[in-house]
């Protein structure tokens, strides 16, 4: 597979297939990610697309410091930042807005269930402090190994572990309790 | 090596779970778990909570959401490639040309330049074209270097007589026929006294 890169070369010089690849590379990683932070299908398309742009605007100046993944990502928590700060909607977020996945192959009872539990599971990730949520989501829906990650929250990489491990830690805990009730 | 602890636990659970260990280590943790209740459930309840984050992916849009969505970073991205129209309030240099001086006084300049060139031609094509002064001074005895060069209001005079019976031409500018012309009236004027 052709490195980022290499593409970003090749999207600089005029290669609209390049462009394409690398956007077909990161564009779920990235819309998922922001959705599951902004929680509106509208909003993330328009961020993760922004994010994009941003990242191609500036590809002349990228200095390979460090991966395009984590400068994506990077761009992308920005800019959800801002848009919950702009909007400061994150107080008022609708679980149910977002359109969970459910494994098939369940029936009707079971599909109820799957639902409630990740609804709930989603409620509990909104609950937890910012850095923790969006270490989190890097980690889990990013597929970000703990460097890329301190790279993208620019902290160190022991405070990435720790961010993830207090995350998992506070959900285990919560949903201990809501089983226990 | 060194026994593994719950408090080892407690700190590398993730890490044993997600199979970041190094493979001696996992077998101590292994090890522990199985024989400790409270790691035990620890483990099972962190592991139950990561299998759960991995499993609820959220529904994909679709192809054609995912083509919009190229569609539209291309878009912006050429947008912005597009040159902008040059809003900027530039004043005028000093010698620059504003307002209606800006389309007539080059137009003006054109029409002075056409004419010229017209007048140009127009003395080429029909009188054959300017002769040099030093034709004229082969055309002994009388139009020799000195006689020019004595001739003063005179020749102006015959010039003028010259171009009164429609024959215009510089003294320098004189074609075969006006040199001819020129010698007979200056002979004549000279047996008249002018000369």
């Amino acid at each position: 597979m052709e490195s980022d890169l290499a593409l970003l070369e090749r999207f600089l010089a005029g290669d609209e297939e390049a462009f394409t690849e690398i956007v077909e590379r990161y564009q779920k990683k990235i819309y998922f990610f922001v959705l599951r932070i902004v929680r509106d299908a509208e909003d993330a398309r328009d961020i993760s697309q922004k994010a994009f742009i941003q990242a191609f605007k500036g590809a002349s100046d990228f200095e390979g410091r460090s991966s395009f993944k984590t400068w994506l990502f990077k761009i992308a928590v920005n800019l959800s930042r801002n848009h919950l700060r702009d909007n400061q909607s994150y107080e008022t977020v609708d679980v149910h807005s977002m359109d969970i996945a459910i494994p098939i192959g369940k029936n009707q009872l079971d599909i109820l269930c799957e639902e409630e539990r990740a609804r709930l599971l989603e409620r509990h990730i909104q609950g937890l402090p910012e850095k923790q949520r969006e270490t989190l989501y890097l980690r889990i829906y990013g597929d970000l190994s703990f460097q890329e990650i301190s790279e993208v929250m620019e902290c160190p990489v022991g405070t990435a572990k720790a961010n993830y491990h207090h995350a998992v830690c506070n959900l285990r805990d919560k949903l201990r309790i809501t089983s226990d009730e | 090596m060194n026994e593994v602890t719950c408090r080892d636990i407690k700190d590398d659970l993730l890490e044993y779970l997600e199979g970041e260990l190094p493979e001696e280590q996992r077998m101590g943790f292994s090890s522990h778990v199985s024989g400790c209740l409270n790691c035990r459930k620890e483990a099972s309840d962190t592991e139950s909570v990561l299998r759960n984050l991995s499993r609820y992916k959220l529904s994909d849009p679709g192809d054609d959401f995912w083509k919009g969505f190229q569609a539209n970073i291309i878009e912006s991205l050429n947008r912005e490639k597009r040159p902008q129209r040059n809003i900027l309030i530039k004043t005028p240099g000093r010698w620059e040309l504003t307002g209606w001086h800006r389309r007539w006084v080059p137009a003006f300049s054109m029409a002075v330049v056409v004419f010229a060139i017209g007048v140009f031609l127009y003395q080429w094509v029909f009188t054959g074209g300017p002769v040099k002064l030093s034709e004229l001074k082969d055309r002994e005895p009388v139009l020799n270097e000195e006689t020019l060069n004595t001739m003063g209001h005179e020749v102006e005079f015959v010039v003028e007589s010259l171009e009164d019976s429609g024959i215009y031409f510089e003294l320098s500018q004189l074609n075969t026929d006006e040199i001819d012309e020129l010698y007979s009236i200056l002979q004549q004027k000279g047996k008249e006294g002018f000369i």
